[in-house]
């Protein structure tokens, strides 16, 4: 019997989505874009990611179940499907990979810097086709390994603590933010993840509880950021939190214990597990995708295809800031995606089910 | 799966060794600066590193850093220190690294010394630079001398074999006692970049054969603008916040006790500023209370501490003298024009968004009305009772 994924997975593998290398320079997107406490924005935007949720829920109300691929192939066609499924796979796999060129890029300011970026992106991709070629069951429990790893980075926090200040928050409510709807399209974009959960109806193993798990992963998540971003602004002023690029790492670099100090290089290597999963599913997800339109193809090489054409794209962008731009664009595609899918589909599903009770 | 795990496990390993080839660090082949200082170097003066008897021709920098070397051949570690001229702080690093077989590294660099003329005209050129570089930490210290930092570098100390750990333990000290206030790279940048407080640093003398710390820089921006002497920091601590630790000597001459003397140990306490809005031109009014307990450890006059009465006096006596030196620090510090306390902070969480824009806050605070209240509490008086 297939092995099936229960809410406890689902909940751990949307947080891991979810939690990527934006949050590293999300402090300083939330400062540009609303200002003074601009951190009272992420629970905002963990209620929009919810909201967006609650359209996934319906999704899988409606489609009892089935496969997203099979709703679309059953009233768009096989053919009709494709060209929707080509945008799928290109704007999962690039921003899968252009997610782990980000993270080789950064981690590349703080160490290794002569190194050719592409060898460290070849290794990270090597490890994502062994994650990825043993299916989602397997990856899960990759992940729930990978997030004990990670998870009492939380605790990191307290080191900010004697140097926190409340005067600093200031009363003003987002006052003082620039370009607010772009900077906060970018802001919301470090929640994005919770939609690959639509490709995930059939690998479910009980029908209670998976959509409120991926709630609960999603609160997790939002949880944490808030509490990042909430440290962060009352640890820098204003004025610092915008200039820095990745405020998240400085933080990390002033932790200091008693017998070593500079281990963000050490705390930003244990973030590649975050950072892995979330490239691992995005990978996943398109050739899941691919699958569907070859479907007498080994998955295997359907994978390992994808991952070397990615690999090429991803020569492409050559700097920090250039990847930045890649990932800005894929993830606004992403974002309208993440809505524009499961209304789609919806909408699709209320047809069919008219359809269905006209013939019956 | 088990097999999968450990395969993951050995690409996970595999990543780091292999990324080790290419970016090979050798620790003996890397020299890693533990100080460094910057000088002003105004024209016409001569200065070293550069020709002997060749004066400078315009307005320069030199840079100094103190680095722990230890020698193969015997395995001792010994002080190296290297100094140039340059125009920029870069360039004097570029220079630097020309002088020595090893490659500098700043990742374990604990202080940055910038001389007073310096600091005088803006040290955020340097700062950028640190703030830039990722191995730069940001609790590096930044620190002012008054001198020159190169002296301060490469002179001996008898009693202190490392001049860059010595510096550097010293300025630990003395923060931990409230001497002075703590400056890192972190604090002076977050400080600098907010607007209702402005920076500070501490300020170190070479005093014949040590090192001491003589008192607290005052930065408007990135400017150096004034000081505070050593015998008046922990006022400044006072006013600052909370803060523990630390010890007064006072003298209540100006109290009307002549004569006599008190030394106020183990202090603690904490200072809170509330903000009135005041009709007319001053427009607000902050007064800021002061807290402090502690053990008098000394106390050369009439009183009896034993009775409870006299011990209120003489509470009350050392309180008001503690607010005389608050009050006049504060007048200071207004006429200077710089907010080093950080009233800016308090003033501007009592305003909407609107009102702290359109408010010239400098000239605001010039022209401030602030009050002190301190209150002193005498928790002992030691283990000996006259």
């Amino acid at each position: 019997m297939k092995e099936k994924l229960y809410p406890v997975h689902i909940a751990i593998l949307v947080y891991m989505i979810q939690t990527g290398v934006v949050v590293f320079s999300l402090p300083r997107i939330m400062a540009e874009a609303f200002g003074y406490n601009g951190w009272l924005m992420v629970p905002v935007f963990t209620l929009i990611a919810a909201l967006n949720i609650g359209l996934i829920a319906v999704v899988y109300r409606l489609s009892q179940g089935r496969s997203v691929f099979e709703i679309l192939e059953r009233s768009l066609t096989k053919i009709g499907a494709y060209p929707l499924y080509l945008v799928l796979i290109v704007v999962w796999s690039l921003l899968g990979c252009m997610v782990a060129k980000h993270y080789v890029y950064i981690f590349q300011t703080m160490a290794f810097p002569t190194m050719h970026p592409m060898l460290f992106k070849l290794l990270i991709d090597i490890v994502a086709f062994l994650l990825l070629i043993k299916g989602v069951y397997n990856i899960s429990k990759a992940t729930m390994s990978f997030f004990v790893l990670t998870a009492w980075m939380g605790l990191l926090l307290l080191f900010f603590v004697p140097d926190f200040e409340f005067a600093r928050l200031t009363p003003f409510l987002l006052k003082g933010g620039t370009e607010t709807i772009r900077g906060g399209l970018n802001g919301y974009t470090a929640f994005l993840g919770y939609e690959l959960t639509l490709l995930l109806f059939p690998y479910v193993n009980t029908k209670k509880g998976f959509i409120k798990a991926v709630h609960a992963g999603n609160l997790l998540t939002g949880v944490l950021y808030t509490l990042y971003a909430f440290v962060a602004f009352g640890f820098y002023s204003l004025g610092q939190l915008t200039a820095f690029r990745f405020p998240m790492l400085d933080m990390l670099s002033y932790i200091r214990l008693p017998f070593v100090e500079r281990i963000e290089t050490l705390f930003f290597g244990f973030f590649f597990f975050t950072v892995l999963i979330t490239i691992v599913m995005y990978i996943w997800a398109s050739t899941e995708a691919l699958n569907r339109m070859f479907p007498k193809a080994e998955s295997k090489l359907l994978a390992a295809v994808l991952l070397i054409v990615i690999y090429g794209v991803s020569w492409l962008p050559d700097t920090l800031s250039k990847v930045e731009i890649w990932l800005k664009w894929l993830g606004y595609g992403q974002v309208i995606i993440a809505i524009g899918l499961p209304v789609f589909l919806i909408l699709i599903l209320l047809i069919l089910r008219r359809k269905e009770q006209g013939h019956a | 799966m088990h097999n999968r795990l450990v395969r993951v496990a050995m690409i996970v390993i595999l990543l780091g060794v292999l990324a080790g080839c290419g970016d090979q660090r050798i620790l003996e082949k890397q020299g890693f600066i533990y100080s460094i200082g910057y000088d002003w170097l105004a024209k016409g003066k001569s200065a070293e590193g550069s020709v002997p008897g060749n004066k400078v021709k315009k307005d320069q920098l030199s840079v100094t850093v103190w680095l722990p070397v230890v020698s193969a051949e015997s395995g001792r570690q010994h002080p190296l220190i290297l100094q140039t001229v340059a125009s920029t702080g870069k360039e004097g690093r570029f220079r630097l690294a020309k002088q020595t077989e090893l490659s500098l590294a700043s990742g374990q660099m604990r202080t940055a010394l910038f001389n007073l003329q310096l600091a005088s005209r803006g040290i955020m050129p340097y700062l950028d630079g640190f703030m830039r570089d990722p191995a730069v930490s940001q609790r590096l210290k930044i620190v002012v001398v008054d001198g020159t930092a190169n002296e301060m570098l490469k002179k001996e100390y008898p009693s202190h074999m490392n001049t860059g750990p010595y510096i550097d333990h010293l300025l630990e000290k003395e923060v931990m006692n409230n001497r002075v206030p703590e400056s890192t790279l972190y604090s002076f940048m977050r400080d600098y970049m907010d607007d209702g407080v402005d920076s500070v640093a501490p300020i170190i003398k070479q005093q014949g054969t040590h090192i001491e710390a003589s008192g607290i820089a005052l930065f408007d921006g990135d400017r150096y603008i004034s000081r505070i002497d050593s015998d008046q920091t922990l006022i400044f601590a006072f006013l600052k916040g909370s803060f523990k630790y630390g010890e007064i000597n006072i003298d209540l001459a100006d109290q009307e006790r002549k004569g006599e003397k008190a030394m106020f140990s183990s202090l603690a306490g904490n200072s809170k500023v509330k903000i009135k809005t005041l009709p007319g031109e001053r427009l607000y009014r902050a007064d800021i209370s002061i807290k402090i307990h502690g053990i008098l450890l000394e106390y050369l006059g009439d009183l009896q501490l034993n009775m409870e009465s006299d011990k209120e006096r003489l509470e009350k006596a050392i309180a008001a003298h503690i607010n005389n030196e608050a009050e006049s620090m504060v007048k200071e510090l207004q006429k200077l024009g710089v907010d080093s306390i950080g009233i800016g902070k308090h003033v501007r969480n009592s305003l909407s968004y609107k009102e702290w824009k359109n408010i010239d806050w400098k000239a605001v605070y010039s022209n401030m009305d602030i009050r002190c209240n301190t209150k002193v509490t005498i928790q002992s008086v030691g283990k000996f009772e006259k």
